[in-house]
């Protein structure tokens, strides 16, 4: 009988701290207290060719590629670029 | 002279404890969601699905945080408290540009704070179920903020995080922003083709193929015929590095931000040089590890013609 509600104490005690480190941990990112935690990533590295900018208006584009995993736009249109509009126009 | 207990009372002593702790994580958890700040002030029927709207980072030190934006970009910030949440709202003038999260958990090689982006969207729960349909995760399940909206978080195929939000204020306008706003953002991605398929879908985007001159891709990908983002190939040699976002401040002088970011505890990730037709870009990285880039942009630079 001892055995048997010591297991089961033992069994609940385990339940309860699962349920707690459920409650608690992040693992990979998750709203704490209503906020967003991001998890983070490994970064740097990067060459001299970093090129990630916008275009500007009218940048002349490669030719049609290949099948490809998006529909591309069509090859008359040229690449856009960021707002340029002034604030209270 | 030991104190000897009963059993049952060590075992309730113990389960008590450990149920309170429970409930304060739960608490916590479950506690109002905060007040953050309408995107627009004051509102308007402007929507524009596919654009960067919001930025929201975890800092595990809030005040060195505040320091570093403020020293740097001249931000300012307003506190709020909503239980144990520590939360900063970071202003350029009057106008909100993004949301510091205190977090007390120290920046590890795993994990490491960084800036997350909300990309706006007519319905959060059907851009879900969209997201979900092409291989997204979700991060966060969608809710329902006062004054802001719903949002939720998502993983896009390839695993980086990016928010949507439905704004129940409107969208900011698409005009060119001042000198210390958030300008553009890019995706490192293993597989661009696939991942602006995905974003595509999500976001009905426009997807541009630019002309190379390194070997990868660089995609744009735009809506309302505004450039939204680039999308680009993870460099070969970085195979431990995971896809992820990347989101440009537009300063006036990179080189001199740079050397500023590094005066108040930052480092250089990338040394300022010329990008694209002349653009100058940085990339940089806060007291935290937080990584965001700089971008020089001038008034004049969006009427240039080709040539």
């Amino acid at each position: 009988m001892n055995i048997l509600t010591r297991n089961l104490r033992t069994s609940a005690l385990g339940v309860v701290l699962l349920a707690v480190l459920y409650a608690c941990l992040v693992p990979d990112g998750g709203y704490v207290g209503g906020t967003y935690v991001t998890s983070g990533y490994e970064y740097g590295g990067w060459g001299p060719r970093y090129q990630v900018a916008p275009p500007r208006h009218g940048e002349r584009r490669q030719d049609p590629p290949a099948p490809r995993a998006y529909r591309p736009a069509p090859p008359s249109r040229r690449s856009p670029s960021i707002p340029n509009r002034p604030h209270g126009h | 002279m030991s104190i000897r207990t009963h059993p049952a009372a060590r075992f309730l002593s113990r389960g008590l404890g450990t149920l309170l702790a429970q409930a304060a994580c739960v608490a916590t958890a479950l506690a109002a969601p905060l007040e953050l700040p309408p995107l627009a002030d004051p509102a308007t029927a402007e929507h524009h699905a596919g654009k960067v709207v919001w930025l929201e980072m975890v800092t595990p030190d809030l005040a060195a945080s505040k320091r570093f934006y403020s020293g740097l970009f001249g931000w300012t910030f307003r506190d709020i408290h909503a239980g144990k949440t520590s939360y900063a709202v970071a202003l350029l003038g009057s106008r909100p540009v993004g949301g510091l999260h205190q977090q007390a958990e120290p920046a590890t090689d795993r994990r490491q704070p960084a800036w997350l982006a909300f990309i706006a969207v007519r319905d959060v729960d059907a851009a879900r179920r969209t997201a979900l349909e092409h291989g997204a995760k979700v991060a966060v399940e969608p809710r329902t903020y006062p004054r802001r909206g719903r949002q939720a978080v998502l993983a896009d195929p390839e695993g980086a995080l990016f928010g949507v939000v439905a704004s129940s204020s409107g969208d900011p306008a698409d005009v060119l922003v001042a000198p210390g706003d958030w300008i553009w953002s890019s995706l490192h991605a293993k597989d661009p083709d696939a991942e602006a398929g995905f974003y595509q879908a999500l976001f009905g985007y426009e997807v541009f193929d630019l002309p190379s001159t390194d070997d990868q891709e660089h995609l744009i990908v735009s809506s309302e015929d505004y450039a939204r983002a680039s999308v680009n190939s993870l460099h070969r040699d970085s195979s431990r590095r995971r896809p992820h976002w990347l989101h440009y401040v537009r300063v006036v002088d990179a080189a001199n931000v740079s050397a500023r970011a590094v005066s108040l505890g930052g480092r250089v990730l990338v040394e300022p040089h010329l990008d694209r037709q002349g653009a100058r870009v940085a990339v940089v990285a806060d007291p935290t590890g937080a990584p965001f880039g700089l971008m020089e942009w001038t008034d004049t630079d969006g009427e240039k013609e080709p040539k």
